[in-house]
């Protein structure tokens, strides 16, 4: 175990302005299977220690994967800091005193990860899945965090799982994050399993598609994704970088009315949950964009300082960034938005997200696990092949609406932990291979 | 280190079928500068133990201690896990005791934070003089020691160092913003990142962005197309490197990156003209992705994936190969201690040909010349495909006579590997960082190729 006391005084000792030593410590188990067959069980142990440290405008971090020859490590690493030339756009960490937090959740020992698995795969079948195929995580932290003016000590208690269906060359998939204050991942598992069995069974023909602007209803996994993949022009770091088309939009109209998007670290019920940021200040709920408003960047201490304003607990020390998105529901539910579509698209998710301008995020999503053609208020049909070719500026200002119900989504390293509800797009650009 | 290795598979072999240890230690640093601005440096220090036991299926532990109390703890977990129902193939072969080492003569640890800021320092400026307003430079090396340590009687040690280099530049007017990324790494010592010329690389790319924010789209419609070394290298990884990872095919991967559309096919499978040779082969030396070994302890080998337009050899681990009965071919990487091996792509590349790049270019009437690209993206059982031109010239009756600004090929790997008539002679390569699994692991690459023309391709 490491042995924090000694770390923090052979810190304490040196010639510095201020310190962040950090220690997390994981266990994490995981299942891998495909095609209905367990392929892997998996386990980890580790604790990580990671030091920043400055002194004026020289910094250095270190990360590490165990302590040993810690002091070693500690030294040379102080002594190249000083070595090297100024950050110039640092301005310290945040030095406000706060008080401690200290949130020990007690670890749920009663759900067996074969449990889920089998779910997964049950409820596939159930929803009419030829095979299924996935993964599922149980991660349990010890998140200790020091400067010389905080100290905080959180644990956390994460699951989260992927269940992707196949039926014929059909699929569908659904990917699921919640805390273990959610008190039942078993009832999860099935129905995240039927969802994804029903998308990839549901009987419609394939149908042709010529490329152009549709409207379309995003599901929360393809505004998940591309709210992920965009997440960094709401950054103060992108901001002074030159790398966010929203720089000087603040308090001005960016998008729909019917868009507000929040960073939201302390929804306890996602495994993004985050109590304090990597500088001790701790977090706190925000609006990006308030009904179509840019109404917030999110900021480090630091980059606070160079924008003249207040820390927004995202630190990230050089490059904050925004914790766990949520976006507000609308009235209506996901049935009656399809009702309410004369001529569109269905589109369930998507992946590799690519930009050919990340400053103006103009990106193409390749749809993959349901694309479905809706016509006169029902899904008539399946379409394959296709891209969403957009910005995301055009996107958020075409959203007309989103859905009632939300969903806590996370695919793979495509949507990080967000809180998404489905989302109405009006000419959504689309193209197709030739 | 191998003593603790050895009390450990002292253990594991008396309960297990078959039984692993892998040691890997990684020394890194990482600099980097934002519009001239030293953004600071960072180093890491990583290094932990993978087990992994084959009985009724397969299990692995993953551990950052040394302690043979916490290692004990983690043994019996992962011999109880493999106990437990589940898919039990896996490949048990071993004998091999050997050495290697790729540090090269000027090791990257005696370089100094002042080394590293010199050589983002010349870069940015570079970028500035072609009045680029977003500059963004990172430099990264790292030193990796293994122990790999099998029940059959293997014992590999290695020792390498890991160069690699990422620029980002954005040209911006008042109506549009020119954006240019580059990456660069090596295996070796600093002599062999010094060869890869990056200054030069970099000198030759930024001062397009000015003059391709003003040049003219494409008109829509079909064309001959020469592509780049840098294209070809990029289309060889995603949709054949990729489709060809044994375990993709099989459906490993399928809530992830996916599948294949070579899952079901019967193999050879014809996927393009009778020119198309497409190689993998982490021997490559100096090359981002050079390994000897595998880190699962098989020897690594060239491996032609597409040979004369067909299908001809799938990348493997130990796990995909035992599944397909045949003997792994060394594809079995794992990007650090804490990540299970896949089967993955190393160095990827079309193999060159006869032609000159000038025969390719003087036989083409009406064609578009694509030099370097920005967005790209691909299925997920690598098929549709899409790349979108940066550095790109319009062809008129043999000759470059022209900027086109972003023409965009949006195509199948079928109708791109079956439009290839000509491969120019030239081999060139560039690096990339591949990301699989889950936990994601992004191992060092390099993707590459001739010049390469297609004829009757859409671009838009």
């Amino acid at each position: 175990m490491v042995n924090i006391e000694l770390i923090r005084k052979k810190i304490s000792k040196m010639e510095l302005d201020s310190y962040v030593l950090r220690v997390i410590k994981t266990e994490t188990e995981q299942i891998r299977f495909s095609n209905n067959s367990v392929d892997l069980r998996n386990f980890w142990e580790n604790e990580g220690i990671s030091i920043f440290m400055h002194r004026g405008k020289k910094i250095t971090e270190l990360s590490l994967d165990n302590d040993l020859e810690i002091d070693k490590k500690i030294e040379n690493s102080y002594r190249a800091m000083l070595k090297g030339e100024d950050s110039t756009s640092f301005n310290g960490i945040n030095t406000e005193k706060y008080s401690s937090m200290e949130k020990i959740r007690p670890r749920e020992e009663s759900v067996d990860l074969d449990q889920i698995v089998s779910a997964c795969i049950d409820g596939g079948s159930r929803g009419g899945s030829e095979r299924t195929t996935g993964l599922a995580y149980r991660t349990y932290s010890d998140d200790l965090i020091i400067t010389p003016f905080n100290e905080h000590h959180v644990t956390y208690d994460d699951f989260n799982f992927d269940v992707r269906a196949f039926k014929g060359n059909n699929t569908g998939q659904e990917g699921v994050h919640f805390s273990s204050t959610v008190k039942d991942p078993i009832e999860r598992a099935e129905m995240a399993g039927e969802e994804a069995g029903k998308t990839a069974s549901l009987d419609v023909r394939m149908m042709d598609f010529e490329q152009g602007d549709y409207e379309t209803l995003l599901s929360p996994y393809v505004i998940g994704n591309i709210f992920s993949y965009c997440s960094s022009l709401f950054s103060a770091f992108s901001v002074q970088s030159g790398m966010s088309y929203l720089d000087s939009s603040l308090n001005e109209k960016v998008a729909s009315p019917a868009l507000t998007l929040v960073d939201e670290p302390m929804n306890e019920s996602g495994s993004n949950f985050t109590m304090f940021d990597d500088e001790g200040t701790p977090c706190f709920n925000k609006k990006l964009v308030d009904s179509g408003v840019l109404k917030n960047f999110v900021h480090s201490f630091s980059t606070a300082v160079t924008a003249r304003t207040k820390t927004t607990g995202n630190a990230g020390i050089i490059a904050p960034e925004p914790l766990q998105l949520s976006a507000e529901g609308g009235n209506r539910s996901v049935e009656d938005i399809i009702q309410s579509i004369d001529s569109g698209m269905y589109i369930k998710n998507a992946w590799y997200t690519r930009f050919q301008d990340n400053r103006n995020a103009v990106f193409s999503t390749v749809p993959r696990d349901g694309i479905f053609v809706v016509e006169r208020g029902e899904i008539v049909g399946r379409i394959t092949g296709i891209r969403i070719s957009d910005s995301f500026s055009r996107i958020i200002k075409n959203i007309s609406e989103t859905s009632r119900e939300r969903k806590n989504v996370k695919f793979w390293e495509e949507v990080f932990p967000s809180i998404m509800p489905s989302a109405l797009v009006q000419d959504l650009h689309v193209t197709r291979a030739f | 280190m191998i003593e603790i290795m050895d009390k450990v598979m002292e253990k594991l072999s008396k309960k297990a079928k078959y039984s692993e240890v892998r040691y890997m230690s990684s020394e890194s640093v990482q600099a980097s500068m934002r519009n001239s601005e030293f953004m600071g440096e960072g180093s890491s220090s990583g290094e932990g133990i993978a087990i992994r036991a084959l009985n009724n299926s397969i299990s692995m532990g993953f551990i950052s201690s040394f302690d043979m109390e916490k290692l004990d703890v983690i043994i019996d977990r992962v011999l109880k896990n493999s106990m437990k129902t589940g898919r039990n193939k896996l490949d048990t072969s071993g004998g091999i005791r050997d050495k290697w080492e790729a540090t090269g003569k000027h090791r990257v640890e005696d370089l100094q934070s002042s080394d590293r800021i010199e050589i983002m320092k010349g870069a940015d400026e570079l970028m500035k003089s072609h009045e680029l307003s977003v500059r963004v430079n990172y430099i990264h090396h790292k030193n990796i020691r293994e122990i790999f340590e099998n029940s059959s009687g293997s014992l590999i040690e290695s020792a390498y160092s890991r160069i690699g280099y990422f620029m980002v530049g954005g040209y911006k007017d008042a109506n549009s913003f020119e954006q240019i990324y580059r990456q660069f790494g090596t295996t070796g010592g600093m002599e062999s990142f010094d060869e890869l010329e990056v200054e030069q690389k970099i000198r030759d790319t930024v001062g397009n962005l000015k003059v391709i924010s003003s040049s003219p789209a494409a008109k829509p419609g079909k064309y001959d197309v020469v592509i780049s070394p840098e294209i070809a290298g990029i289309v060889a990884h995603e949709s054949c490197g990729h489709p060809t990872e044994w375990d993709r095919i099989t459906g490993r991967e399928g809530s992830l990156a996916g599948e294949s559309f070579l899952t079901g096919k019967k193999y050879p499978f014809k996927v393009g003209s009778e020119v198309v040779n497409v190689i993998d082969d982490p021997t490559v030396k100096g090359s981002y992705g050079y390994y000897r070994y595998d880190n699962e302890g098989v020897k690594a080998r060239k491996r032609y994936l597409y040979k004369g337009g067909m299908t001809n050899e799938f990348i493997h681990s130990r796990e995909s190969a035992a599944n397909l009965g045949v003997e792994p071919n060394g594809g079995g990487r794992a990007s650090d201690w804490d990540m299970e091996p896949l089967a993955r792509m190393s160095t990827t590349y079309i193999e060159p040909g006869d032609f000159s790049f000038e025969e390719l270019i003087e036989d083409v009437k009406n064609g578009v010349y694509i030099r370097t690209y920005t967005e790209w993206n691909i299925d997920d059982i690598r098929f549709n495909e899409k790349y979108v031109g940066s550095e790109a010239y319009l062809i008129e009756n043999g000759k470059i006579t022209g900027r086109l600004r972003k023409p965009t090929i949006e195509t199948n790997t079928i109708n791109f590997y079956s439009s290839i008539d000509a491969v120019s002679n030239e081999l060139e390569f560039s690096a990339g960082t591949c990301g699989k699994g889950d936990p994601e692991q992004g191992v060092d690459t390099w993707m590459g190729g001739p010049s390469v023309r297609l004829r009757n391709i859409y671009i838009s």
